[in-house]
């Protein structure tokens, strides 16, 4: 037991690490950091490239990491994230999410993306021992480095005068600034620290893990569970939790490390966090709420009549020129852009209209594509039943996240979906007998009916006619009763509630359909790809999706067709640079635009008029009316202190 | 004439374009307590929250001992000596007496003599024995006590008081007025806000009506108490 239990401590305490960080940040500025574990590999590969590229000795190497580097990193995010501090919490959400796929997209490009070891900051090769049990001097050190970085958090915030004043600026943050406290001198230092404490985990951890694009970021995420048991303000809860995780975890261990136990080892911090976030429901409260008003909420209006015709007389003219022009191949592409699009928009329908965001879409998809495979399969005769399948399949898992979770608010609700996502990564699709294991499932020729979907050009029919009835049904959802009550919601959810019950029924509804909808889009994808690969629908591509979602503007429908061209774009066999370089470009541009709920097309248009306005002279009032109307209201409603 | 402590000129504040406060002039002279007297959403409790930052005025200047600070961050003001007691329990609740005593220091970044929490114990001798105890546990009196003695012990030059009796039993309040009268007696400026009309106008020297966020009366406080324009601005015009 022994052996089992030092490693969990040595595991719990790199978590333990990270959720301190992520509590400290969240409790001083409000701002929850999704990207944390992105910091925490970019830093890792910064010490790996300044001590064992450069070769500079570790006792130059670990000060200018923690010393310098940290601390100009942190700074630059508090910086980049307090513009953001009046916004609603899904903009803040979205360019937290933002800045993770930057860190994601731009290490590996920086520096290079095949994984390497990382050799400890202490003797790697000295151990002792401890009752019959080998303890390396890794795991003791990084066991001591931590609780001593603890207990000096601790401690500076317990004792000293400027923990006084962050504790004070938790509290009221207002009441702070009136007696003379820069608060947001207490969130640089907040950030500061935060980010020293990314770098040291992101170091541990890739010691144990080796430096892996891919993995860091993810493994970072068990700290978000420790995190949410201390109700992202107790720290020494959230410490304690993630030591507790971390034996917990390494315990399993002892009872099997191969088959379902393995798997659920890798889903216990998802599990908790999950279990945690629907056991507090209510009691878990957003710092600086009140704040948080829903900006730029965006009417159609009169505009639902142009956009009909316009997008009626583009897919007519794009349906029957571009089948018979392109190559079948990418046609066939563009049939599995169309599908995509058709995932998409069950994320304009939730996160632009209704404010909720939901990083579970293409999970529910994969659940699609998965029982589509598995039912139609080699023969694809049952197609239709597969689709209703999956429907009964999706439905109920919805509610059952939603359910306990929709009562939740933005933030919370994001990391059930997450939660959800990352154990259908785990525990669903990774499974052979569900996701096909390494050589996928197969769908050919579906069929519906007398219709057989084998070549290209009738996927993309079947997908171009799916996308139009979708993008309808959401107008039509859009414009009626459940549109009124969607928009209600979103733009004063208080002010909703005390107006009936029901409104948790609609989001309920809303959020099921939109499952519906994605495992339809999921099933659909699963025939124009023919080969279904599940870590296509992982937890990271319901992040790309959102993503590109955001950028082509939550609130549009245009926002799902810029999203299935993003896909496109990748699909085609274009240069290389585009597909490393695009991932980082949207990440970029995501969080410049995310404020924008038409986003990147309208701040074009935008930028476009400002510089023919600049070009032709127009008079400054002039100039300063093109400006976002919606920066302005964000302050406007200030709650006396 | 020497420069005033406070100057408020042609102060405009809205709130999402619905205007609180327009064409607000008002001076406080070095060492004198002024009232600020209306009804409910006159704009009285804006104006504080214009002149500690907390709003930024649309137009209009705020000077503070000569100094504009309407476009200066709520903290600045605050070391300036300009010290705002919100409405509505203006303390820390999360922090013990102790450290929300110590937090006056914070902003003028330097040590009184008396220790502050002595200061405060002597001042209002119920928080002696609280002191570990966290501030939200106090009762309603002794939350506003703690949040006055705080004010007292930053040793500010303007104090500004919103509705420091609100939800007071009367002789809780009378504590805190006499409280109050003694550090006025000190030369402390000070901006009142006060549902007791006549206990705020018995502690000023001058009084200000607002209504519907502009300025209707000034005065002399007893020219004020006499007046019909102050019954005028809480009832209506019809008096």
């Amino acid at each position: 037991m022994l052996p089992y239990i030092v490693l969990g401590l040595f595991a719990g305490a790199i978590y333990a690490l990270a959720s301190l960080g992520v509590v400290l940040t969240y409790r001083t500025t409000g701002f929850f950091n999704f990207a944390y574990g992105g910091e925490a590999m970019f830093l890792a590969y910064v010490f790996w490239q300044l001590r064992d590229r450069w070769h500079l000795s570790q006792w130059i190497s670990i000060p200018l990491l923690l010393l310098v580097i940290a601390p100009i990193l942190g700074l630059i995010l508090e910086g980049v994230f307090r513009t953001m501090a009046s916004r609603s919490a899904d903009v803040q959400i979205v360019v937290a999410l933002g800045t993770l796929a930057f860190f994601t997209s731009f290490v590996p490009i920086v520096f290079g993306g095949t994984p390497h070891p990382l050799q400890s900051i202490f003797s790697p090769t000295a151990s002792f021992t401890v009752s019959g049990t080998i303890v390396t001097a890794n795991q003791a050190g990084t066991i001591v480095l931590v609780v001593a970085a603890g207990a000096l958090l601790f401690a500076l915030l317990r004792w000293s005068r400027f923990g006084t004043a962050t504790r004070a600026v938790v509290d009221n943050r207002d009441l702070a600034g009136l007696i003379g406290v820069n608060a947001n001198r207490v969130g640089q230092v907040a950030w500061i620290i935060a980010t020293m404490f990314a770098a040291l985990a992101g170091v541990l951890l890739s010691v144990q893990e080796n430096l892996v694009t891919y993995v860091l970021p993810f493994l970072v995420l068990y700290s978000f569970a420790p995190a949410i048991l201390g109700r992202l303000t107790n720290l020494p809860l959230a410490f304690a939790g993630a030591i507790a995780l971390g034996v917990i975890n390494s315990v399993l261990q002892k009872y099997g490390s191969a088959g379902f136990v393995a798997k659920l080892e890798g889903s216990i911090p998802y599990l908790a966090l999950f279990v945690l976030l629907v056991a507090y429901g209510k009691r878990l409260v957003e710092v600086r709420s009140s704040v948080r008003l829903i900006t730029g909420a965006h009417v159609i209006g009169d505009n639902t009549k142009r956009y009909a015709l316009v997008g009626g007389a583009l897919a007519v003219i794009g349906g029957t020129v571009l089948p018979q022009t392109l190559g079948a191949s990418t046609v066939g592409d563009l049939a599995q852009a169309m599908a995509y699009a058709v995932v998409a928009l069950t994320v304009v329908v939730l996160t632009g209209w209704t404010g909720q965001i939901s990083l579970a879409q293409m999970s529910f998809a994969g659940i699609g594509a998965v029982v589509a495979a598995h039912i139609a399969g080699t023969h694809g005769g049952l197609f239709p039943l597969a689709i209703l399948v999956a429907v009964l399949i999706s439905v109920p898992v919805s509610l059952l996240i939603g359910i306990p979770s929709l009562r939740l608010s933005g933030l919370f609700l994001a990391l059930a979906t997450m939660a959800f996502a990352l154990l259908m990564d785990n525990l669903v699709f990774s499974s052979n007998s569900i996701g096909g294991g390494l050589t996928g499932l197969n769908l050919t020729a579906a069929k519906i009916g007398p219709l057989r979907f084998e070549s290209a050009q009738s996927q993309f029919y079947l997908c171009g006619v799916a996308l139009i009835v979708t993008a309808f049904g959401a107008l039509w959802l859009r414009q009626g009763p459940v549109g009124r009550r969607l928009q209600m919601v979103r733009d004063a959810p208080d002010a909703a509630a005390t107006l009936g019950a029901s409104l948790t029924l609609t989001k309920l509804a809303v959020f099921a359909a939109c499952a519906a909808v994605a495992s339809i889009g999921g099933a659909l994808l699963a025939i124009t790809q023919g080969t279904i690969a599940p870590v296509n629908f992982d937890s990271s591509h319901s992040l790309a999706l959102l993503l590109a979602v955001v950028l082509g503007g939550r609130s549009l429908i245009s926002g799902a067709v810029f999203a299935g061209g993003v896909q496109l774009v990748q699909l085609l066999p274009l240069n290389a640079n585009v597909h490393t370089y695009l991932p980082l470009g949207i990440a970029v541009s995501v969080i410049m635009v995310a404020r924008e709920p038409e986003g990147l097309p309208r701040v074009s248009l935008q930028q476009l008029r400002y510089c023919s306005a600049v070009l032709y002279r127009r008079r400054m009032r002039e100039l300063l009316r093109l400006r976002p109307t919606t920066a302005r209201t964000a302050h406007a409603v200030g709650s006396n202190v | 004439m020497p420069t005033p402590l406070l100057e408020l000129e042609g102060l405009s504040v809205s709130y999402g374009g619905m205007r609180a406060l327009s064409d607000v002039s008002l001076v406080i002279p070095e060492g004198c307590v002024v009232a600020l007297l209306g009804a409910n959403g006159a704009g009285k409790t804006t104006t504080l929250r214009a002149i500690s930052g907390l709003v930024r005025p649309d137009s209009g200047r705020i000077r503070f001992r000569g100094r504009s600070i309407e476009r200066t961050s709520p903290h600045r003001i605050a070391s300036m000596g300009v010290m705002h007691v919100p409405e509505g329990r203006g303390i820390f609740r999360s922090l013990t007496v102790a450290e929300n005593l110590e937090m006056a220091e914070y902003g003028r970044g330097e040590k009184s003599d008396v220790p502050v929490v002595e200061q405060a114990v002597a001042q209002f001798p119920p928080l002696g024995n609280r002191l570990r105890q966290l501030a939200g546990t106090l009762s309603g009196g002794e939350q506003q006590m703690l949040a006055l003695a705080r004010a007292f012990a930053a040793k500010p030059q303007l104090l500004m008081l919103d509705e420091i009796s609100m939800g007071l039993a009367p002789l809780v309040t009378e504590k805190l007025f006499v409280a109050i009268r003694e550090v006025a007696a000190t030369g402390v400026g000070m901006l009142l806000i006060e549902q007791y009309v006549d206990a705020a106008l018995g502690l000023a020297d001058y009084g200000y009506v607002l209504e519907k966020g502009r300025i209707v009366d000034m005065g002399d406080a007893g020219d004020l108490r006499a007046g019909d324009a102050l019954a005028a601005a809480y009832l209506g015009a019809a008096l």
